[in-house]
């Protein structure tokens, strides 16, 4: 058996940290062979970059610097083998037999990142491309903790096969940490990685917790554990905020005409890369910087961000905010200003797999609390609302939908419904399910008031009550539809001030009303409507 | 049919200006009283025979007409036109609505406009346009009006009026009666703010001019989005500051001049405030030696004005980048002690020359110099040693007598000297030297190139902004030039000298380019022929070169398409073999039938002449392409597959089995073509 020995050990590390005594770290580090020039922590805050001041032996960066230096690839021809063991399925045969081996050759490095995802702080360093401009900078650990992280959803896999379904729950709890690790980056991708990896810990907690080879206590502690990770997982804001910092620190770039040539070239055409910084570098940037408008620049990518940020705030009643128009935004950006319009990433794609990432995270949650619920009370919970407060605190509401979740729970021996894992395949469904935007907000209010009184007065069951809300959802989405391709002009009518135009224009919306009225009233049984009717005819009587 | 725009008016302007007077009539200002406020161009040509002489027209209506007969008929037509006309041009106000061409003209003798268009205009449009189709022109004379009437269709044309010998008429029939009645114009162009006064400035002079106004081309383009880059365009250019324009064309045997004249508004805050200070006279053009192919100066009060008016015009559209400018000033005073604006660039005054020379047995051929004269050289050398020493700019020094030669180490290769009241830069000490040395001698207000000598006086030596190329020595330093070019166009740039220069004053902004086609103080010879003969008439040669290169380029153009269109049907020519045992079909029509997806009709349409088969059925007969049925991918590679069915220019474009298409050349390609209509079995390039 090939035995990975630990001689790759990165240069970063500082000596203090394997026996000699220095206070701060080298500034190569050393990744699977290669070596990278790293940012000194000094010079990226001198950029604007928020640079966290975490003490070397307590950065959990190093160690898994180490556990990516200890990796052991899996053979190529295992890769489908891989990807269905990373999905859950254990391949059969002589597959499943060298995949197995493989993980003997990668336990030392799963062992470091297992320990690397338990240390507390985390802070990767940015390594240096091949300019000095932090457009060129690279992130060389990135893919490969993307890769550890699936290795220990393979070992989980495995785990699960050899009934150690508690040490599988471990795993996919060590890729939740080392996602919160990841995320809290410098850049977005970062932030990217760190969502998708997230995910791949969500889907894996809940095949185990399905699984019920796990104990309530066990649960309940991976949910007490998740509580906390929640917190400090970075929100799409600080996300935006750490692109934000980035986009600033190169237009700075951009006004040193090295910089300037490496966005667009990468360092290959300008024929400049490292060229020397002396007098003349020293005076280009001056006049650069005295004639280009670099701090108007640096003002409109921070009232860009600013105005995503806003737009994805949520309401307040709580509507999930969301960037529908993101070319709008850019639009907003000065004409002349073409550096910036340039530079901005697109950042609603990036806000949707946020959304997804923290609903997925909150479905495995919830998930292992009705299986803790399930395995203390037999059967699992009727309603969300039971896990409270010995299993959750609060229920949450979708961040996906803006809707409470649509659980539903199902006969005996079946599994319950509506916390399955979003994909690329069902979100588009989901999205539909969405809350209201803004314009239609009095008109959805007034609808979902209806439908909660409608149930109250017919004292309908519980079936019937999650068929008016489904009922109320399917009205609701055809109406935030509607919004999607009338709105702008509605509310440029309303801005007018010609509400007889605006109000002919919504007419469809009271159309669904009255559809929605009709299809609740084919709810209630002949019981209900005698008893409503009854209550009624009561209340005239006392009236008179 | 529908008439075309450019057609309508050449009809309009040959309809009036035949039976003018033999004299001299001049499209003067009674003419253009004629045009409304709502004209957008107005072509004037004071002297039709001088403007268009049989040299200069005889070639480029034989290039332009379809045919010898139509260039023939044209050239007689145009010929009789003996005086001055005005032609206006009125946009329409929407894309899909036909613009007004309106035409004025002064006549002579009045009855002689029936008889000319009659005989001369008529049968020469009709050539042009009707040849083969059994169309028709014909004249509806009314006691008030003419009419241009298309047969068969009794379809009015164009129409016309007389009164008080000076004739009218529009494309718009109508106008010519309203202007009879003196309802015509509503308004007068020339009653416009700022007309009158440009019209007077315009030079006395010109062969041919067009006047724009820029009021109904504003008016009709769309309004620009907020914060779109059309609306940034229109702040910083300001075009409703534009009053007026002209652009008059002046020709001789042997040169061309352009002139573009814009009247500007009282109150310019857009590029016109730039053009406001007074224009002023080179100091040291007379620096540069002999060999420097191209010079060129801007004009300024100090090098740090420039920035200044660049920044006001970024005022109008956001104000925060000139303050941030001005920010940017004082915190480069405060870390390196100087002041860049008013130590550095304040000292460079009145304007910076800069010149290019060319030498291909150097490793870099192209050379250059600028010079800048200081007002105070002293003080500016103070400044500029703080300014080395602060960012530690590292030198090689070098002396030539009492010139002290600087030349920069670490950064693109430069030097400098300052010599007398001039700082010298280059792009190596040798030419800092040569320029240098001239410092001491007086004057240098002019170039020593004799050419460019010629060009400098020949334009006016008080400009704002000036260029000048010596051809002569640009053909003798790059040799290379003529083969790039081709015999043509290396004929007509063996000499002479381009130059170019912009002006303002009294609110006329002005920019002249001349073209002399003959060095200074020489004649022209033709390339390759005997010392004696001269050129009859440069500039005709020159005009047709220009339309002939303008007409091989767009048959190029069209001549890719068809090839881009053979080898996309060579393709589907291979699919359809695929499915059919390795033979391709049995004509055009069963492959459109077999792959209605890939091939549509409209690809067949030829790109020459814009005709294609209308239906299916018609595609093997209609369409401009021959296919050659009975082959398969077994057959020989080079056997032709499709061919253009006739050649277009000198040449037709052939599809191969082996799926590549070549333009092959006369007399094989018409050989070739023969051969396929014949029916040949075996058809190969050679």
């Amino acid at each position: 058996m090939r035995r990975v020995r630990w001689l790759l050990i990165p240069v970063l590390c500082a000596p203090s940290a394997w026996g000699q005594e220095e206070d701060s770290p080298s500034e190569q580090l050393k990744v699977r062979d290669r070596v990278y020039t790293v940012y000194p922590n000094e010079e990226l805050r001198q950029r604007g970059m928020e640079v966290p001041e975490v003490p070397f032996e307590q950065n959990a960066a190093w160690k898994y610097v180490e556990a990516i230096n200890a990796m052991v690839d899996p053979p190529q021809d295992l890769r489908d083998a891989f990807v269905s063991a990373r999905q859950g399925n254990w391949p059969d045969g002589e597959a499943g037999e060298r995949l197995a081996s493989w993980l003997i050759d990668m336990q030392p490095a799963l062992d470091l990142f297992r320990q690397a995802s338990d240390m507390p702080d985390y802070h990767m360093p940015l390594c240096r491309g091949n300019s000095d401009s932090l457009i060129a900078a690279i992130l060389p650990s990135i893919s490969e903790m993307r890769q550890l992280s699936k290795s220990l959803a393979v070992e989980a896999t495995f785990l699960m096969k050899q009934g150690k379904a508690t040490d599988a729950l471990d795993n996919y709890m060590a890729v939740q940490r080392v996602a919160n690790h990841v995320a809290r980056g410098q850049t977005l991708i970062e932030g990217l990685v760190g969502i998708a990896t997230r995910n791949l810990a969500s889907e894996g907690l809940m095949r185990v917790s399905e699984s019920g080879l796990v104990d309530s206590e066990t649960l309940k502690e991976a949910i007490d554990e998740m509580d906390r990770l929640a917190v400090a997982m970075p929100t799409f804001e600080e996300l935006v905020r750490a692109e934000q910092r980035f986009c600033l620190s190169t237009v700075d770039d951009v006004m040193d005409f090295t910089g300037a040539i490496d966005v667009v070239t990468g360092g290959s055409v300008s024929g400049l890369e490292g060229s020397p910084r002396n007098g003349w570098t020293r005076l280009r940037g001056a006049l650069m910087r005295l004639y280009l408008p670099d701090r108007a620049m640096k003002r409109n990518f921070n009232r860009h961000y600013d105005a995503v940020v806003e737009a994805t705030r949520p309401t307040k009643a709580g509507v999930p905010g969301g960037i529908i128009e993101e070319q709008k935004l850019v639009e907003q950006v000065p004409a002349w200003d073409i550096v910036t319009k340039m530079m901005l990433p697109s950042l609603a794609r990036v806000h949707e797999l946020t959304r997804r990432g923290e609903s997925n995270f909150i479905r495995s949650r919830l998930k292992m609390a009705t299986e803790a619920y399930h395995l203390d009370h037999g059967k699992h919970p009727d309603r969300l609302s039971s896990l409270v407060p010995e299993y959750i605190s609060k229920v949450p509401a979708d961040p996906m939908t803006g809707y409470d979740f649509e659980y539903r729970p199902s006969g005996q021996g079946k599994l319950p419904q509506g916390l399955a894992i979003i994909t690329r395949e069902n979100a588009k469904e989901l999205r539909k399910k969405r809350r209201t935007p803004e314009i239609l907000n009095p008109r959805a209010s007034m609808w979902r008031q209806y439908t909660r009184d409608f149930v109250n007065q017919y004292q309908l069951t519980d079936r019937q009550r999650v068929a008016a809300e489904s009922v109320l959802r399917d009205l609701e989405a055809r109406a935030a539809d509607f919004e999607r391709t009338h709105g702008v002009k509605i509310r440029e009518l309303m801005e007018k001030g010609d509400t007889d135009a605006a109000a002919r224009r919504m007419e469809p919306i009271d159309k669904l009303f009255v559809e929605l009225k009709k299809r609740l009233d084919a709810l209630p049984t002949a019981k209900q409507r005698a008893a409503v009717k009854a209550k009624n005819k009561a209340g005239e009587g006392n009236a008179r | 049919m529908r008439m075309k725009p450019r057609i309508i008016l050449q009809i309009g302007v040959l309809a009036i200006l035949g039976p003018l007077s033999n004299g001299v009539v001049r499209a003067d200002r009674q003419l253009l009283e004629i045009f409304p406020d709502d004209v957008g161009a107005i072509w004037l040509v004071d002297h039709p025979q001088r403007a268009l002489p049989p040299t200069t027209i005889e070639p480029l209506l034989k290039t332009l007409a379809p045919n010898a007969h139509a260039a023939d008929k044209l050239f007689k037509a145009v010929r009789g036109m003996p005086g001055g006309f005005a032609v206006g041009y009125v946009p329409p106000p929407t894309k899909k609505k036909r613009p007004v061409v309106l035409v004025a003209a002064k006549l002579s003798v009045p009855a002689k406009l029936d008889g000319w268009l009659e005989t001369s205009l008529l049968p020469a449009v009709e050539a042009m346009l009707y040849s083969g189709t059994g169309r028709s022109l014909k004249l509806d004379k009314t006691k008030n009006a003419t009419r241009i009437i298309t047969q068969p269709g009794d379809k009015t044309v164009f129409a016309l009026a007389v009164k008080d010998k000076i004739a009218f008429g529009s494309n718009k029939p109508q106008l010519a009666l309203e202007w009879l009645r003196g309802d015509l114009p509503k308004k007068r162009w020339t009653g416009m703010p700022g007309v009158r006064k440009m019209l007077k400035q315009l030079p006395k002079q010109s062969t041919m001019r067009v006047l724009f106004n820029p009021k109904p081309w504003l008016e009709r383009l769309p309004k620009p989005k907020p914060n779109s880059l059309e609306e940034l365009a229109f702040k910083v250019l300001a075009p409703e500051e534009i009053q007026g324009g002209s652009v008059d064309f002046s020709w001789k045997r042997t040169s061309l001049k352009v002139l573009v004249s814009v009247a500007l508004s009282e109150e310019c805050q857009g590029p016109g405030r730039l053009l406001t200070k007074a224009t002023s006279s080179t100091r040291c053009l007379g620096l540069f030696p002999n060999d420097f192919v191209a010079l060129g100066r801007l004009g300024w009060t100090n090098a740090g004005s420039v920035a200044e008016h660049l920044y006001a015009l970024s005022d109008r559209f956001d104000e925060t980048i000139s303050a941030e400018y001005r920010e940017d000033l004082a915190s480069f005073r405060e870390k390196t002690g100087i002041g860049w604006n008013t130590e550095i660039l304040g000292h460079l005054v009145h304007e910076i020359v800069m010149g290019i020379r060319l030498d291909f047995s150097q490793p870099n051929p192209i050379g250059w110099a600028a010079v800048l004269p200081l007002d105070d050289p002293g003080t500016f050398s103070l400044a500029l040693e703080k300014l080395i020493s602060h960012f530690e700019l590292t030198f090689e020094d070098a002396s030539l007598g009492n010139l002290s030669i600087r030349t920069a180490v670490g950064t693109f290769p430069f030097s400098y000297a300052i010599a007398q009241d001039f700082l010298v830069v280059a792009d190596n000490p040798e030419t800092v030297a040569d320029i240098a040395v001239k410092a001491g001698e007086k004057p240098h207000d002019e170039p020593h190139n004799t050419n460019m000598k010629a060009c400098h006086e020949a334009l006016g030596t008080s400009n704002h902004l000036a260029f000048m190329l010596d051809i002569e020595q640009l053909r003798e330093k790059a040799p290379m030039l003529s083969m790039v070019l081709g015999p043509k166009w290396a004929q007509l740039l063996s000499e002479g000298s381009v130059g170019m220069v912009l002006r303002a004053e009294d609110r006329m902004a002005q920019l002249e380019f001349q073209w002399s086609l003959v060095s200074a103080g020489r004649k022209r010879r033709v390339v390759g022929d005997s010392d004696a003969q001269t050129e009859p008439d440069a500039i005709a040669t020159l005009i047709t070169t220009t339309v002939e290169t303008l007409v091989r380029a767009r048959l190029q153009a069209k001549r890719m398409v068809s090839m881009h269109t053979q080898r996309t049907l060579g393709q589907s020519l291979y699919i359809y073999a695929n499915k059919h045992n390795g033979a391709f079909p049995e004509s055009l029509e069963d492959l459109l039938r077999a792959l209605p997806e890939t091939v549509k009709l409209d690809m067949l349409v030829s790109p020459y002449d814009g005709e294609g088969p209308k239906t299916i059925a018609d595609v093997d007969h209609d369409c401009y392409l021959l296919y050659r049925p009975g082959l398969t991918v077994h057959s020989a590679p080079t056997e032709v597959l499709l061919a253009e069915r006739k050649l277009h220019g000198d040449g037709a474009n052939f599809l191969f089995v082996d799926g590549h298409v070549e333009f092959i050349k006369d007399p094989l390609a018409s050989e070739l073509l023969e051969r396929i209509e014949a029916g040949e079995q075996v058809i190969q390039k050679q």
